[in-house]
């Protein structure tokens, strides 16, 4: 079944394309990773999907229906979209900031549903928020207010999920914790759409890549057949080094340094005795 | 699952029919509310020829004499009424605009609203003498202002800081302007005015007071409509809209209400400053984790004018003082307390 389709999808910011005959579209149930340089166009995409910015051409479907048709409220009810960088409102809590997703089901004379109720435990219990549940949200580490976003996004209960680089400023940790939960997500049968910038970590738990570049689909599919040598340094203008994780067989994207493959420098030991004199300095003046 | 209610509320059902009341919310809005009765009981009993408190219960109870029937229904109550009306409709406007803008320092004073107003009230009191007060020419100047503000600085909930800056601005121009106006005047007509300007409850009848308190009281459930909607406004509005608001009318909506009242509490008693600023910080605090408290805001911006107009009243008898001058002293040991607070977070 598909959920979303994207046929001929054109975007600019004045005479700058961003999007160039865009085409694409997505079965039910998969995570599927946005990857690509910086300025390739995945923040616009996942905006043009989620009705943040106007369609200037092409077409938009979800459940085979154009986006234009949705009303903001039922379009709300199918997908849902966590920015890049969203604004937490100061004074909330966990528990509201999840119900809070529960808004467009909800009416000025239906304020609260038994279905609310149960949407809400389930994102509670899928995110695994019980522990953070009466926090303050501002109190949060990075990790733990990523997945209460993500709580709140899972109680909007929609089969499309689009994600704009959720684990971006995050320590490798707090990425993990991240992409184990939108993993948990996609396995309950929603589909989600996330720009990730870290290939390592695109590769690791996507189902599938598209790797976007000059505006358009460089390659579609599982990450290993996406991430090649030769696509991975012509869209990054670098060499890069592949290599199979231990386990699953994910590529290892890591750059290669090219002094590694020059004559080295001369000796780095300068910088040592500098570092050494800063630290003694340092101690004098902690003596003193 | 069990069906659990979210903490803090009390959830009404009745058939199909469900809300939800923030709890903490509507214990605060009634403690407000008897205190406001209370301030309002013991001002009626201050002033020049003193009541006691009891006196005045009888009185408003239908048994008092002839004489305390004047001094409370003429003379005291059309200016407490007018004080808790004004406070009210300032509380209001304040958290709207806070809100909307996401910045505590956006109040309609702040930004040339209640300037506009200003000025288009004391134009049309210089130059066409019609008699009565000209309340009714505030909202037009309101607007007016509010569409220069908008020309200049588009989106407000982008760019709030330079909207701020802007209305600044703007807020001082308009200012200025009403200055020169009056200047131009011959200083006998002015005392009053220039009273007003200040902001000042002294003589303020009820044929000021009573229709602006049913249009507030007409705007009330638009009020209600917008509250839910505006809270998310304070995600952002990516965030609100993925929950299905239309953020741009939301938005329109929001400050097109926040102008007008803003305007109806500016008719009233002249261009209180402040009070529109620390009421919503005050119901925020009352209220913890309710993201707009439109209606707290409301009771503590009545509570507090209500406050200053008494304590300007008690301190200075038996001279004349705009009661604006309480407030725009008691605000800036507001504005300098939280200026401070936060450089202390910042450091």
């Amino acid at each position: 079944m598909t959920v979303l389709s994207v046929k001929n999808l054109h975007f600019a910011y004045q005479d700058k394309v961003v999007l160039d005959d865009l085409s694409f579209s997505l079965p039910k149930g998969r995570l599927i990773g946005i990857v690509g340089p910086n300025g390739s166009g995945k923040s616009t995409l996942l905006k043009l999907l989620a009705r943040q910015l106007p369609i200037q051409g092409g077409e938009i479907l979800v459940h085979g229906q154009s986006l234009s048709h949705y009303s903001m409220k039922s379009l709300a009810r199918q997908l849902a979209f966590l920015p890049q960088r969203p604004v937490m409102a100061e004074g909330i809590r966990v528990e509201q900031l999840v119900q809070y997703g529960r808004h467009p089901h909800q009416g000025w004379f239906n304020q609260w549903s038994d279905e609310d109720a149960h949407q809400v435990a389930l994102a509670r219990a899928a995110m695994q928020l019980d522990a953070i549940w009466h926090r303050q949200a501002s109190s949060l580490s990075g990790g733990q207010a990523q997945r209460a976003w993500l709580g709140m996004i899972l109680a909007q209960n929609t089969d499309l999920i689009l994600l704009d680089e959720p684990t971006s400023a995050l320590d490798i940790g707090h990425q993990a914790e991240v992409m184990e939960a939108v993993h948990r997500i996609a396995a309950e049968g929603r589909t989600v759409l996330i720009v990730i910038h870290d290939l390592g970590i695109a590769a690791r738990y996507c189902d599938e890549l598209i790797a976007l570049g000059d505006g358009q689909i460089q390659a579609m599919g599982p990450a290993r057949e996406v991430m090649t040598k030769a696509l991975v340094d012509r869209l990054y203008q670098t060499e890069v080094d592949i290599l199979p994780a231990p386990g699953d067989g994910a590529p290892v994207i890591v750059p290669r340094r090219r002094s590694l493959f020059a004559p080295l420098p001369s000796t780095p030991e300068p910088s040592v005795t500098r570092a050494l004199t800063a630290h003694e300095s340092a101690q004098k003046d902690t003596t003193q | 699952m069990a069906s659990t209610t979210p903490s803090g509320v009390w959830s009404l059902r009745m058939g199909g029919l469900s809300l939800l009341l923030h709890r903490r919310n509507w214990l605060m809005c009634g403690l407000l509310t008897f205190l406001l009765i209370v301030l309002a009981t013991l001002a009626i009993s201050l002033g020049s020829g003193q009541m006691g408190v009891r006196d005045v219960i009888a009185t408003l109870l239908g048994h008092g004499s002839k004489l305390q029937e004047i001094m409370v229904f003429k003379i005291r109550m059309p200016r407490i009424a007018a004080a808790i009306v004004a406070g009210f409709a300032m509380g209001m406007a304040g958290c709207l605009i806070q809100t909307l803008v996401r910045n505590r320092l956006a109040t309609p004073d702040m930004i040339g609203v209640n300037e506009g107003a200003s000025l288009a009230v004391v134009s049309f009191s210089l130059y066409l003498t019609l008699g009565s007060w000209p309340w009714w020419a505030s909202p037009l100047g309101a607007v007016l202002a509010a569409v220069a503000l908008f020309t200049l600085c588009r989106r407000p909930g982008e760019q709030g800081y330079l909207f701020i800056v802007i209305g600044i601005a703007l807020s001082e121009l308009l200012g200025a302007i009403g200055d020169f106006a009056m200047s131009t005047q011959p200083l006998v007509h002015l005392g009053s005015l220039y009273l007003w300007t200040m902001g000042h409850f002294a003589g303020v009848s009820y044929q000021t007071v009573n229709p602006i308190a049913l249009v507030l009281l007409a705007l009330c459930p638009l009020m209600a409509l917008v509250n839910r909607p505006l809270a998310l406004l304070r995600f952002g509005d990516a965030t609100a809209q993925n929950l299905g608001i239309r953020v741009p009318l939301v938005q329109l909506a929001v400050l097109g209400l926040a102008i007008l009242v803003a305007s109806l509490g500016t008719a009233i008693g002249g261009p209180v400053v402040f009070i529109a600023m620390a009421a919503p910080i005050l119901a925020s605090w009352l209220a913890r984790d309710n993201l707009a408290p439109l209606w707290l805001s409301a009771l503590c911006g009545a509570l507090l004018l209500l406050g200053s107009d008494t304590l300007v009243r008690v301190l200075a008898q038996p001279e004349e003082i705009p009661t604006g001058i309480m407030t725009r002293l008691l605000g800036g040991i507001l504005l300098l307390a939280l200026l401070l607070k936060d450089r202390r977070g910042a450091d």
